[in-house]
């Protein structure tokens, strides 16, 4: 009854506002996947795009900054997060930081990540993980994860959503452009004041890591 | 991966061949959920994010050692919950019920909500086994600090561990024994069993019947439950928003009412679904029924309308949050008639979130009104078409015009809209009117970071009804929303009770049996919000949020759809109810 409710929520605990999770939605039922922390150690993969074009992540040691989005078809956190990936990655020099999407899924093809591409028009180029080896060394549990890595030393820099803006079926005002934050300490030489975020999106199923 | 997590992985291989679950150790983390308590109101784990600490006790009625940890965890509630620790204690007994843990929190004056897992699916995964245990949770890494006794002896487990939570410190007992009454799981032993849960026979014919209208090609929802393949890439998914009550997207409480639009899971469905999802979703022998979903759906259900009625065309941008979209549409026909089916054909169904049509437009309270306008039908996914009950009808009066509110959706891909109703009119006037009583409450003006807010609307119905169905209506902040009826000999009677408003789904509960309300019966309509940053769709927590029909604002609106029992003789001449 609602004077019930009132009081029952009144009783509990007062909040504060929110801080930023720093935390894993581990899978409690038959062990947990372990993600990589900030400060890790990344290593080499060559993965194929829908395209067919290989990329090999050293290979990209020219670069200032790597910027990977984990991704799979039907997800709508990912559809709707592209657009802003791709509003960063016009802000920075084409030279300095690269923008990838990962796909490490068992459902989804070359040809259906393609689909996806066009029908959604991704503009960015999404590497195909089939074997899932790059999803479980990054420990990926969810779409939507960005994982920011340092090419001189190889290492995560930063890992979470782009930004606080979305939800399960809801949107907001952003407040914390974690993504940006994070590229922009790069490229000033600084260090990443928020390494770590919580990250909404899709669980991704890894039968070998959840059921090994 | 950690030492304990790799005991853990050898140990989950084995639980599915023999031996007990795995037990959920100091150092793991634990899933989200959603559970309702005992007084009807819903609780999410994660909601509790900016929290310190969480305390989550088993609790079992009659059980001797649930009652002591409650007493002692009632004391540690009156010094901790300043400091922004949350209580809370988790049936997860076959043998208890909302009633009966009701009255044993009554009994034992326990002051802590206990949320009812009957289906055990989250004492399952949270490792319980004996009432009278503690979890203490760190909500920033939802990782488990502490479990076991509340104390023993002169050891004050939980009260350390907490003080350790709160000053940043290591907890130094992070586990302990336990004398507890055992809580009896017959599904954890059951683990093999699972493994051969029919994905031909049982689960797929499941998602057909549940899930398949709008996760389709062609449907709203975001992927379709094409193949095996599909359900089997997105089964943790699944299974979480199952454990979150997000999916499928039904919300009213069902301890009270029974609706002819629930779109939920049974019971054992649900438990049947996330355990084979936990045995790995075995694919298992035989054919793949979702291979054979139809692939062309009826374009109107119930057959070809007598007037179809073209909503605006829209167009969808790909990204954003599209303020709602209110038409008027006039009414092309030169003559009264009796409305007896509404029906929608969405554009662009991945699009369209919903409509809610009227006769005469927004219901602005305190707005002159016609007598014939009111509510008319409303679109949300999935729903079926409104056949108004027999001998019942809506007034259409030549002249009147339509009001549409839409709601869209984005998906990441511009898309253009023109939605159509259907209308299917009577041969000659019912012997009765179907009438909606509105309820509204334009007063309501919710504090800036304000994690409840309650407000109420009422109505009299001063003839004697019968009552088809209930809509609550309310915005981004909406939280929860509840319809009670006061009945003359003055005993009450809630008659729908949505522990989780959701404005995403915006549902009219059909009762499955239509409920007589004697003459002089008030309803009463309470709407919570939550203003608070906590709320992921809040726009502006520091916001003082008023009434305004845009989504930024709020509104408390509800709408029952009614007849009066006994009719006038000519129905057209009825003044209808507000």
């Amino acid at each position: 009854m609602p004077i019930r409710r009132e009081q029952l929520r009144h009783s509990s605990a007062q909040g504060r506002r929110a801080r930023p999770l720093l935390a894993w939605v581990l899978l409690s039922v038959a062990g947990s996947a372990a993600g990589l922390a900030p400060g890790a150690h990344v290593a080499d993969f060559t993965l194929k795009d829908e395209t067919g074009a290989a990329h090999e992540l050293y290979g990209l040691s020219a670069k200032r900054a790597v910027v990977i989005m984990t991704q799979s078809n039907g997800c709508p956190i990912v559809r709707l997060a592209v657009p802003a990936l791709r509003e960063i990655r016009d802000r920075y020099p084409k030279q300095d930081v690269e923008f990838l999407l990962l796909n490490p899924t068992l459902q989804d093809s070359a040809e259906s990540v393609a689909r996806e591409v066009a029908e959604f028009n991704f503009g960015l180029r999404v590497m195909l993980d089939p074997r899932q080896k790059v999803g479980e060394a990054l420990g990926v549990d969810r779409t939507a994860e960005v994982y920011v890595i340092d090419p001189k030393s190889w290492t995560l820099v930063y890992h979470g959503p782009i930004d606080d803006r979305l939800n399960y079926e809801s949107q907001r005002p952003v407040h914390h452009r974690y993504l940006s934050d994070a590229l922009d300490a790069m490229l000033a030489g600084k260090p990443v004041a928020v390494a770590s975020a919580s990250s909404p999106g899709c669980l991704i199923n890894f039968p070998n890591r959840n059921h090994g | 991966m950690s030492e304990v997590r790799k005991f853990g992985l050898s140990l989950a291989a084995l639980c599915c061949v023999s031996g007990p679950a795995l037990a959920l150790n100091p150092g793991d983390s634990v899933e989200n959920f959603r559970l309702n308590d005992d007084k009807g109101v819903s609780h999410e784990l994660y909601y509790l994010s900016d929290m310190k600490a969480v305390v989550l006790m088993a609790q079992g009625n009659g059980c001797e050692a649930a009652r002591s940890t409650a007493k002692s965890l009632g004391a540690l509630r009156q010094k901790y919950q300043a400091q922004g620790v949350e209580f809370l204690a988790i049936d997860s007994n076959l043998k208890d019920t909302p009633e009966t843990i009701a009255a044993e929190a009554a009994l034992t004056h326990s002051e802590i909500p206990v949320l009812f897992d009957g289906l055990q699916l989250i004492g399952e995964s949270l490792g319980l086994t004996r009432n009278g245990e503690v979890l203490i949770l760190n909500p920033q890494s939802w990782q488990v600090i502490y479990r076991g006794a509340v104390a023993a002896g002169a050891n004050n487990y939980v009260a350390d561990a907490l003080d350790a939570a709160l000053s940043g410190k290591k907890v130094l007992v992070a586990q302990s024994d336990l004398r507890g009454c055992a809580i009896l799981m017959p599904e954890r032993d059951r683990r093999q069993a699972h493994a051969q849960i029919s994905y031909e026979k049982t689960i797929a014919p499941m998602l057909s019947s549940h899930c398949v209208a709008c996760h389709r090609e062609g449907g709203i929802a975001p992927w379709q439950m094409s193949s095996y393949d599909m359900v089997l890439g997105f089964s943790p998914m699944i299974r979480e928003v199952v454990r979150t009550k997000r999916m499928p997207p039904w919300h009213a409480d069902p301890h009270y009412g029974v609706f002819s639009n629930d779109r939920s899971l049974t019971n054992e469905e649900t438990k049947t679904l996330v355990h084979w999802i936990e045995a790995g979703s075995p694919r298992g022998g035989g054919s793949d029924p979702l291979l054979a979903v139809k692939k062309d759906w009826p374009v109107w259900a119930l057959g070809k309308p007598d007037l179809v009625v073209n909503l605006p065309k829209f167009d969808v941008p790909a990204t954003g949050v599209i303020p709602y979209q209110m038409w008027t549409v006039d009414n092309p026909l030169d003559h009264d008639v009796w409305v007896r089916a509404v029906d929608f054909l969405p554009g662009s169904r991945a699009n369209l979130h919903h409509v809610i049509a009227t006769i005469g437009g927004e219901m602005a309270p305190g707005a002159k009104r016609d007598s014939s306008d009111g509510s008319l039908a409303d679109y949300v996914p999935g729903s079926e078409p409104l056949e108004i009950p027999p001998e019942s009808g809506i007034l259409l009066k030549k002249g009147a015009k339509f009001g549409f509110q839409a709601h869209y959706t984005v998906n990441g891909k511009e898309a253009t809209d023109v939605t159509q109703m259907g209308l299917y009119f009577m041969d000659k006037p019912p012997q009765y009117r179907y009438r909606a009583a509105i309820m509204a409450n334009p007063r309501i003006s919710i504090p800036a970071n304000t994690k409840l807010y309650t407000n109420d609307s009422k109505h009299t119905f001063d003839r004697e009804v019968l009552v088809y169905s209930l809509h609550p209506h309310a915005h981004f902040r909406g939280a929860a929303a509840e319809f009670i009826a006061l009945y003359p000999d003055g005993h009450e009677q809630v008659l729908l009770n949505v522990p989780r408003y959701e404005f995403n789904w915006q549902t009219t509960y059909v009762l499955k049996t239509p409920i007589v309300l004697p003459a002089g019966t008030t309803v009463r309509y309470v709407m919570s919000y939550d203003n608070s940053t906590q709320n992921k769709a809040n726009p502006d927590p520091n916001r003082v949020v008023p009434w305004g029909q845009q989504t930024w604002d709020e509104m408390l609106f509800g709408v029952i759809r009614y007849r009066n029992l006994t009719e006038d003789a000519n129905p057209t001449r009825t003044a209808q109810a507000q």
